[in-house]
């Protein structure tokens, strides 16, 4: 938008007012009344939006209805990079878009979206009167269009712009159009607005976060910012639960789940900063919660491996893993019908109140602990190191004959340390941070991939010993499968060494070092672990 | 980017009213269209209410690029941009005949605006002139109203032999019926005459109108004000041949010198 040649004009409407003088000696001449319908889509973290674009269904009678992507940045006041005519029922997924696929816009949006579903965030409406600005021989030296948005009723969230477009060769009329419609007092604009309609309609682009950022300081003692932590982190949780019930993609009971385990794993993180009896309970409350909810993201994981798994089946066995398909559409059926039930029961919901009033209340409510009141950073640097230390020691321990067991026993104390500096990295130096976060996250990778092989083999085990009495093409399948996923398995084991050897090097260890250097009260702990290695 | 001019020799014979009405057509139809008023008397740069630009100069319009984009102005239509008439063109004849390589300084002009339009309409002042030849040698098709008389009859003779002694392609050359009244027997005759003679003529005839002489008055192209009438949609026509026929050039120059008359 051009900020010099764009006003604000909330108290103001063309139409109505007496807009003859407005100009003077130009006059201006009404040659275009729209009038739009929009819905604005985007999922529920807003992705579109955070990539710059904005998504809307155009509903506008007698238009044909269609998609229009749009640069932010060009909204209104230019054209949008993308017109897809569609009508019919609206797509929810990126993949839906099959029809549109040459358009562009399903890959656009597969970018933004992911697994995510296109949710109808807001109506919106946009009326333009667009005037002919007129000299005295009647010839056109601008055109001046009025803008107006607002919600579904006429008075909601009104935003309204007076706009001057340039006609060629007319540069000095339109100068004196600029002082003139800056005489009349309107401010010069230069906001964005759809935004600022969005946020007057109580829409907050881009509010929603799955990894809360929390401002800390170092002198912050360590119990109120896990309190803090839990917090946003159990707000998070709860804001997911209206997606899962409805179904609206499987991302909402992702993020609820990964909210959980985060309060879960801070809590046993940062360990004596409540009473002992207290973190007993929280751990208790924040497991039985978290349970619940297994199976469903199990049967969600499978169901999105469907395509992997065909592939990895000769085409002989393919009616199996069609079956298998079925079978396990059925089941998560059921256990969706479930997990409904459970959260929307009254008993679910006094006991996510109750624990939120708990996190809320006074420092006295959860007791305290040895550690409550030490700065936080001191705890932190303490923790960060001892697991870095901790997952050194396992990591060397392996090779090729060590069980699988102590492989997982690897990926979780790497989570843990992934949880730690995405807890506390606001403490420490960016540029390190990122380093420490991105050598962690390429073995997190491999451990992650190796224990998804070996949890997708346990219930397809699982699963052949349930339907034993089923026929034949579907048990080969699913031995097929197992095998195949058994093979690859081993190949992401043999990645573990090399991965890991990068993680534990002289460098990295060095990085941690300088990293928690400054909060260490007792430095022994930065170095014993690394004398350890050399040893 | 293509160049189609408006042409005759003789004057009064709906030469704006065509340049005007193809060039709106065209921008309706999604080209980014200039239309250039070359004929000293103005009468696009009138109908398009624009005022003929007074400063600049003969010699510049052919050396200085920049200031004749300078005297470029919008339309009240969207994609339309006119190059208002300057009694100066008076003087491009003199002009030119002092320059080097004079019979293709327009074209090289034109076409330096490329980047900027799709057409680009010249509405031509009647006469032969060292800048008529420039026109001929810058345009793809030279558009030819004339009206079905005798007197027209001749002068488009004169066209021809002219094109066919300065070694021309008269391929480009498009003329069509302009200001017809099915009433006149002279008319008719003289049509069936000269699509005889002529084969190149175009299908589309311009019928005679009130609604065209009104223009003068509406200060808005015909297609604009009135455009169910006859006369509009013949434009309408006009344009949507010169599209096909503009097409069909290319495929008329594979078949090479065959058919050269």
């Amino acid at each position: 938008m051009d900020h010099h040649r764009t006003w604000l004009a909330d108290s103001v409407n063309l139409e109505e007012e007496a807009r003859g003088d407005l100009l003077q000696p130009f006059c201006l001449q009404l040659e275009q009344k729209a009038h739009r319908r929009y819905q604005l889509l985007d999922t529920f973290d807003w992705s579109i939006w955070q990539q710059g674009e904005i998504l809307l269904y155009n509903q506008t009678q007698g238009e044909g209805r269609s998609y229009e992507l749009w640069q932010r940045g060009d909204f209104f006041s230019g054209t949008p990079s993308q017109v897809v005519p569609h009508s019919g029922q609206k797509h929810r997924f990126w993949w839906e878009f099959t029809s549109l696929a040459g358009s562009g816009l399903q890959k656009q949006l597969k970018r933004s979206c992911k697994l995510r579903a296109l949710l109808e965030l807001h109506p919106f409406e946009l009326d333009q009167l667009r005037y002919a600005v007129k000299n005295e021989d009647q010839k056109s030296v601008a055109w001046l269009e009025q803008i107006t948005l607002h919600g579904k009723s006429e008075n909601q969230g009104v935003r309204r712009v007076l706009r001057l477009v340039p006609v060629r060769g007319y540069e000095r009329e339109l100068k004196k159009l600029q002082k003139k419609i800056q005489q009349a007092g309107f401010p010069l604009y230069d906001g964005a607005l759809l935004e600022e309609h969005l946020i007057d309609s109580e829409k907050f682009p881009a509010q929603y976060q799955s990894k809360p950022s929390i401002v800390i300081t170092e002198e912050d003692p360590v119990r109120e910012v896990v309190l803090r932590y839990m917090r946003s982190l159990l707000s998070v949780s709860r804001e997911n639960e209206a997606g899962i019930i409805d179904d609206l993609d499987i991302e909402f009971l992702h993020d609820y789940r990964v909210s959980l385990r985060r309060i879960r794993s801070i809590i046993s993180l940062v360990s004596k900063i409540f009473s002992v009896e207290e973190t007993r309970w929280l751990k208790k409350e924040f497991a039985a919660i978290g349970k619940k909810t297994n199976l469903l993201r199990d049967l969600d994981v499978y169901l999105l491996e469907q395509e992997n798994y065909r592939a990895l089946v000769p085409p002989v066995l393919s009616g199996g893993v069609d079956e298998l398909f079925e079978s396990l559409t059925l089941d998560r059926k059921r256990e969706l019908s479930r997990v409904r039930r459970w959260l929307r029961s009254a008993g679910y919901r006094k006991r996510l109140e109750y624990m939120q009033q708990r996190l809320t209340g006074t420092a006295e409510t959860l007791g305290t602990g040895v550690r409550s009141e030490q700065p936080v950073l001191q705890v932190a640097s303490l923790e960060i190191s001892k697991k870095f230390h901790k997952i050194g020691k396992l990591g060397n321990k392996i090779d090729s004959s060590t069980s699988d067991e102590e492989v997982h026993d690897l990926r979780l104390e790497c989570k843990k340390l992934r949880y730690l500096l995405e807890f506390f990295g606001g403490l420490f130096a960016k540029k390190s941070l990122n380093k420490a976060v991105s050598v962690l996250k390429k073995l997190q990778d491999n451990l992650g991939r190796f224990n998804d092989l070996s949890v997708q083999q346990e219930s397809l085990e699982r699963f052949l010993q349930d339907h034993q009495q089923q026929q034949s093409t579907l048990s080969a399948a699913v031995g097929g499968l197992i095998s195949a996923l058994s093979r690859e398995q081993r190949e992401e084991r043999m990645r573990v060494t090399e991965n890991f050897a990068l993680f534990y090097s002289p460098e990295n260890r060095q990085l941690y070092a300088q990293m928690v250097d400054a909060g260490l009260v007792n430095k022994e702990v930065g170095k014993s672990a690394s004398k350890g290695e050399q040893a | 980017m293509k160049i189609v001019a408006c042409y005759s020799i003789k004057g009064g014979v709906g030469k704006t009213a065509t340049a005007i009405n193809l060039a709106y057509a065209a921008a309706q139809d999604g080209l980014r269209t200039l239309i250039c008023d070359l004929d000293p008397q103005g009468a696009s740069s009138y109908y398009f209410r624009v005022r003929p630009s007074t400063k600049l100069k003969a010699d510049t319009f052919f050396t200085r690029r920049d200031r004749l984009v300078r005297n470029i102005k919008g339309s009240d239509y969207p994609r339309l941009d006119i190059l208002p008439a300057n009694l100066a063109y008076r003087d491009f004849d003199q002009m030119l005949a002092g320059m080097k390589k004079s019979r293709l300084r327009l074209s090289q002009l034109l076409h330096s605006l490329s980047d900027e339009y799709d057409l680009v309409v010249l509405d031509c002042p009647p006469n032969i002139t060292i800048l008529s030849e420039n026109i001929f040698h810058a345009s793809d098709q030279v558009v030819v109203p004339v009206i079905p008389t005798t007197l027209s009859q001749r002068t488009f003779s004169q066209l021809l032999g002219f094109y066919k002694e300065s070694n021309l392609k008269r391929k480009s050359l498009l003329p069509f019926f302009s200001m017809v009244e099915q009433r006149k027997r002279m008319h008719n005759e003289v049509r069936q005459d000269m699509r005889k003679a002529y084969k190149r003529f175009l299908q589309s005839e311009v019928p005679y109108s009130v609604d065209v002489e009104n223009m003068g008055v509406t200060r808005e192209p015909l297609l604009v004000t009135q455009p169910r009438s006859p006369a509009a949609l013949a434009f309408t026509q006009l344009w949507r041949e010169l599209k096909q026929r503009s097409n069909g050039v290319s495929q008329g120059e594979l078949k090479g010198a065959k058919d050269g008359d």
